[in-house]
């Protein structure tokens, strides 16, 4: 082959004609998908590419040809190509960092594989067993165990004071998380004492640090705000701490069958307490308390009306259940409550909100830890919703990410179990009358009366219980500002229990049960520490003064360790109950406004009001609630202020200081962040089902005029109407008239309805005159099934702390979206009416 | 051989429509399957596609000594039956049929046995009302007597017959609610009844009242090809699930 040949083969496979500027562009960059220069110019000028170099002459220095293209349009396409070149330049970049950073990544990515490869090699539960078997006989004797608890305290103090070099101590928090990856993947509750117990390793070292190594500062201003930061720190560590105590060990008590033959059962007085609410959202829970499994005689259900309403007396009339008013409304729905307890007798009280609809099974799966226990005074089930409360509708996270009230719900109240401090939540419970009466009946000195009532009864010395498992459901808060008054209420209450009969102090409590009850009332104490939190990078980013008395790498190694190794450690102890960093939006919400009233409370404990949470509403209209979300407002903006003011200080002012600037930075972006979700919260969306449907997958059958029974799905459901999956085949049209069933324990009921709505395959009924007794068969259907939420947790999302970043991060972002939206909508019409106004003058 | 035997103390619960239905779905999921009509009514023919008016059928062919199973028919859905037969105007096989039972008790557990089927196939026997000899026959044969009953008020009242009736059979029984429609009280608290007089003996999936039985009979299908979405097609799938797990296997040779 000659020289020739070749040198045509290869120009045929980097298609380019033989031509010196095609050559070079062809071999250096990617063979396709280039402009080549000439030949665009070529087409510009409206010459062949390969046409003699004379040819170009003409076109290029003077002579406009006829097809010669407007200037717009020449200057369009000499934008385009070097586009053209800039997007090739960028995917470029992007393959580039990619390949960097996964190759950066690979080490960790790899050892994490091997981590958890790692557990499945090891037979940890007969290893367990044998370490069990030879651990067991030695702790018999107290003083055995108290030795090895004394040696374990000095161990950890040890490890906790010695003084590591920053290379040290990377090593060993790099230990302490290759253990942690290696437990998370062990079952059972002791590879989960142990992961907890490394995390407060770490933060046992970041304490100890901060407090020998940090507290050196230059000027009056910054000791105080130093302190300042360095007592909520504390305050965070205090919960952590007490909150490991109160979760150690969660009980996870399951239903227990009732013993003897139903005529020694004991009695149950139902009471519905309700005061202002609608009588639609009454309703279900008479009908459902109604349904209750339970001997007829021994049942009794009363509607205890504070709102002295003639419409709720025909209403508990016509169902035959007994109506209870009074004369005036002290105390609120403690008063309520222990007015009826006077006019009552029943063995044992059943309180339901009168939104939460009870399940059939409530009674037969709870009565019985009263009769293995006589000194059980109080059961409390979980509060389910059945509606998505404010964060979860506005931030579109219904069932997917645990809501605010799922922690406590489950772990904490689990845990709280364990040490016989389980407290009262004022509905889904009951309580025996008895040791209710012997203190007085429900406590009126404070906003929160439920867990006083427990903590009243604890001291006493009766034990309660709680049973985790959703026996019945109710609505949540409407609107973020109602959802916002109920936290104060209940942060106000805490706080003066916490003043007026401290858990600490007074009789007859067990110290487990003291640091219980701390906990859940110092936990509404978070006010002050996050708004600390939330402004204290401004400190070095305003007036540069360091409140941490530390460089930005040392104290990197010893707080990302402690944030790293709480969020796997949380992910794994309570993961499906709080995704990681949830809990900073959720107090982010609400600090600026549990801030004063816990203040308040301790101060002045007497003040304060019940207010009543409003439910069962609609937001017919998607709207800012520029009101409630002043404080986030200014919050955004001094960290915005304090971002733009760090990214001055990075490249002029403080071009030396790079690593504690970009500390501050980062700091401040993630508070941003975290506010923009706070914003995402305040903007409602719409909620314009006046009854809240439940999505369900429910066998239901069609009944139609022609004698037909169709078998379909039922998809959701609520008292006034169900959607269905169309069954294929079948065309049925809207405004058509049908019978529609469901079951209730295997019993079919049918109801009447109506076609209302059509979409794809789902039809939209509503029933049509129901008599009461349907009623009670609908209820019993749907609300009031024993499994009705049992499942519902199994929709949700795993819990992978790095996604939760990101979709925090999302939230975040997305607030800000919606708060640009709402500014924009707010000068909208001012706009329309200036132009308004020109058009009308001209 | 599993020899299924459906019975009624009652007419018009739909038993007829119940085997029909069951052993085309059987033979359709791949089970070796033979229905047997044993009602001088000979309708099992006409729900499976036989066209009416046709003499053939095993009666006739038994009352003459000559092989029953002659006269079995296979429908274009491949299922197998054995019609009764039709009775020739002027000459009834009934007395001569009875002559034949009663001379031989195991008449029908002989003629049963002597079909070549395949082993764990199934029989249906859509049995005639008891107490006629051939109800009695195939009671004593039969490895898993289903009594079917319309969830109504009267099938609440049977309860002391039904017990006598299930003292003649095997150990394998079932009951089968059929026609229920949820929409009239008295047959919600009849279906109740039901439950607590026979509790587990009950087949937990109730055959409803539907429209679309009468319609795949008359376009000569079975309800489960012809309306999959139907209510009856849902119970009839749950009923032969629930009847295979509870049918012993071969109980007598």
């Amino acid at each position: 082959m000659s020289a020739h040949q070749a040198l045509v083969w290869w120009a045929r496979q980097l298609r380019v004609a033989q031509r010196g500027s095609g050559w070079l562009l062809r071999l250096l960059l990617q063979p396709q998908a280039l402009p080549d220069p000439l030949q665009w110019l070529a087409l510009q000028l409206g010459l062949a590419a390969d046409a003699p170099w004379q040819a170009w002459l003409g076109p290029l220095l003077l002579l406009p040809a006829a097809q010669r293209r407007s200037p717009q349009a020449m200057l369009q396409d000499l934008i385009k190509g070097p586009r053209q070149w800039l997007a090739w330049l960028w995917a470029l970049t992007g393959t580039g960092l990619r390949a960097l950073l996964s190759a950066a990544f690979w080490p960790l990515r790899r050892a994490m594989a091997a981590l958890d490869h790692l557990p499945a090699q090891i037979d940890f539960v007969s290893g367990g067993l044998q370490v069990e078997r030879k651990l067991v006989p030695l702790l018999t004797t107290p003083l055995a165990r108290w030795l090895l608890l004394g040696a374990i305290a000095l161990l950890a103090l040890t490890i906790l004071t010695t003084p590591f070099s920053a290379l040290g101590q990377l090593f060993f928090m790099l230990l302490c998380w290759a253990v942690a990856m290696v437990l998370r993947r062990l079952p059972g509750q002791f590879p989960s004492l142990a992961l907890a117990c490394i995390s407060m390793i770490t933060l046992g070292r970041y304490l100890w640090w901060r407090l020998t190594a940090t507290l050196d500062f230059d000027s009056t201003g910054e000791t105080l705000l130093g302190y300042g930061l360095l007592a909520a720190e504390a305050y965070t560590w205090l919960i952590v701490v007490l909150g490991f105590i109160q979760t150690a060990w969660p009980l996870k008590r399951r239903p227990l069958p009732l013993r003897g033959e139903p005529q020694q059962w004991p009695t149950v007085d139902v009471f519905i307490p309700t005061y202002n609410e609608d009588l639609s959202v009454v309703q279900p829970t008479i009908l459902a308390a109604l349904g209750l499994d339970w001997p007829r005689d021994k049942l009794r259900i009363y509607l205890l009306d504070d709102g002295r309403r003639a419409e709720f007396r025909a209403y508990a009339q016509a169902l035959g259940i007994a109506y209870l008013e009074r004369p005036d409304n002290r105390h609120a729905k403690a008063g309520n409550l222990n007015h009826a307890l006077g006019q009552t007798s029943g063995e044992l009280v059943a309180i339901f909100d009168c939104d939460h609809i009870p399940t059939r099974s409530f009674l037969t799966d709870s009565v019985g830890w009263f009769q293995r226990d006589p000194q059980c005074a109080m059961l409390q089930t979980p509060h389910q919703f059945f509606s998505p409360d404010p964060f979860e509708r506005n931030l579109g996270t219904f069932r997917r990410v645990p809501n605010e009230g799922a922690l406590f719900y489950g772990p904490v109240q689990d845990g709280n179990d364990f040490w016989n401090s389980a407290f009262f939540c004022g509905s889904c419970a009951l309580l025996r009358r008895a040791p209710l009466m012997e203190i007085g009946g429900v406590a009126v000195e404070t906003v929160t009366e439920d867990a006083h009532t427990a903590l009243k009864l604890h001291r006493r010395g009766y034990s309660s219980a709680y049973l985790n498992q959703p026996l019945a459901a109710g609505l949540a808060t409407e609107s973020l500002s109602a959802h916002v008054g109920q936290r104060i209420r209940w942060a106000r209450g805490m706080a003066q229990i916490f003043r007026l009969d401290n858990p600490l102090l007074g009789r007859g409590l067990t110290i487990w049960q003291r640091i219980c009850y701390a906990t859940a009332m110092l936990h509404f104490f978070f006010g002050l520490p996050r708004l600390v939190f939330l402004t204290a990078p401004m400190a070095f980013l305003f007036f540069e003064w360091h409140v941490i008395h530390s460089d930005a790498a040392t104290l990197a190694l010893y707080l990302v360790p402690y944030i790293l190794l709480s969020a796997i450690a949380n992910a794994h102890l309570q993961g499906k109950s709080r995704h990681a960093f949830w809990a900073d939006v959720y107090e982010t919400v609400l600090a600026a406004y549990v801030t004063l009233p816990t203040m308040a409370a301790m101060f002045k404990p007497q003040t304060g009001r019940f207010n009543v949470t409003a439910k069962g509403g609609l937001v017919a209209k998607p709207y800012f609630d520029w009101a409630i979300s002043t404080p986030y407002c200014i919050l955004v903006m001094l960290n915005l202020a304090a971002f733009v003011m760090g990214l001055l200080r990075l490249f002029v002012l403080n071009p030396t200081e790079t690593g504690t600037v970009l500390l501050n930075l980062a700091w401040t972006s993630y508070s941003l962040l975290i506010l923009g979700a706070a914003m995402g919260v305040a903007a409602e969306t719409r909620q314009l089902r006046r009854t809240q449907r439940v999505q369900t997958h429910l066998p239901a059958v069609l009944y139609l005029d022609d004698g037909r029974a169709l078998h379909c799905e039922c998809v959701d459901y609520s008292m006034t109407g169900l959607g269905l999956n169309q069954p294929a085949g079948v065309d049925i049209a809207v405004g058509e008239r049908l019978q529609v069933s469901l079951w209730a324990s295997g019993q079919e009921h049918s109801f009447a309805a109506q076609v209302l709505l059509k979409h794809g395959s789902t039809l939209g009924l509503q029933f049509e005159d129901l008599s009461q007794r349907q009623k009670i068969h609908l209820v019993q259907c749907t609300f009031a099934r024993p499994d009705a939420w049992l499942n519902w947790k199994d929709a949700q999302d795993a819990d992978r702390p790095l996604q939760g970043l990101r979709e925090i991060a999302t939230q975040g972002l997305l607030g800000y979206w919606k708060l640009g939206l709402s500014i924009a909508d707010f000068f909208k019409p001012l706009l329309r009416r200036r132009s308004a106004a020109n058009a009308n003058q001209a | 051989m599993r020899r299924i035997a459906f019975i009624s103390p009652l007419g018009g619960t739909g038993q007829t429509t119940v085997v029909a239905n069951l052993v085309s779905l059987w033979s359709a999921s791949g089970k070796a399957c033979l229905a047997v009509d044993l009602c001088p009514q000979n309708s099992l023919g006409l729900h499976l596609g036989q066209p009416t008016g046709t003499p053939e059928g095993w009666a006739p062919l038994a009352a003459s000594d000559q092989w029953w199973a002659k006269a079995s028919l296979k429908n274009s859905a491949g299922v197998h039956f054995l019609p009764f037969g039709n009775a020739v105007p002027g000459q009834s096989v009934q007395p001569a049929l009875k002559r034949v039972l009663e001379q031989y008790p195991h008449w029908l557990a002989r003629q049963l046995r002597d079909i070549a089927l395949e082993p764990g196939s199934l029989v249906l026997l859509d049995v005639p009302p008891w107490p006629q000899p051939m109800a009695a026959q195939a009671l004593a044969c039969a490895d898993l007597v289903v009594v079917c009953l319309d969830a109504a008020p009267r099938s609440a009242l049977l309860q002391p017959q039904l017990k006598a009736l299930l003292a003649q059979a095997g150990t394998g029984q079932a009951l089968l609610a059929t026609r229920f429609s949820p929409r009239r009280d008295s047959q919600r608290k009849a279906l109740d009844t039901l439950r607590t007089q026979w509790q587990d003996l009950l087949c937990p999936y109730v055959l409803h009242e539907d429209e679309s039985i009468g319609a795949a009979l008359a376009a000569a299908h079975c309800v489960t090809g012809f309306a999959p979405q139907a209510q009856s097609a849902h119970d009839l799938h749950g009923i032969a699930q629930w009847l295979l797990a509870r049918c012993p296997q071969g109980r007598r040779p």
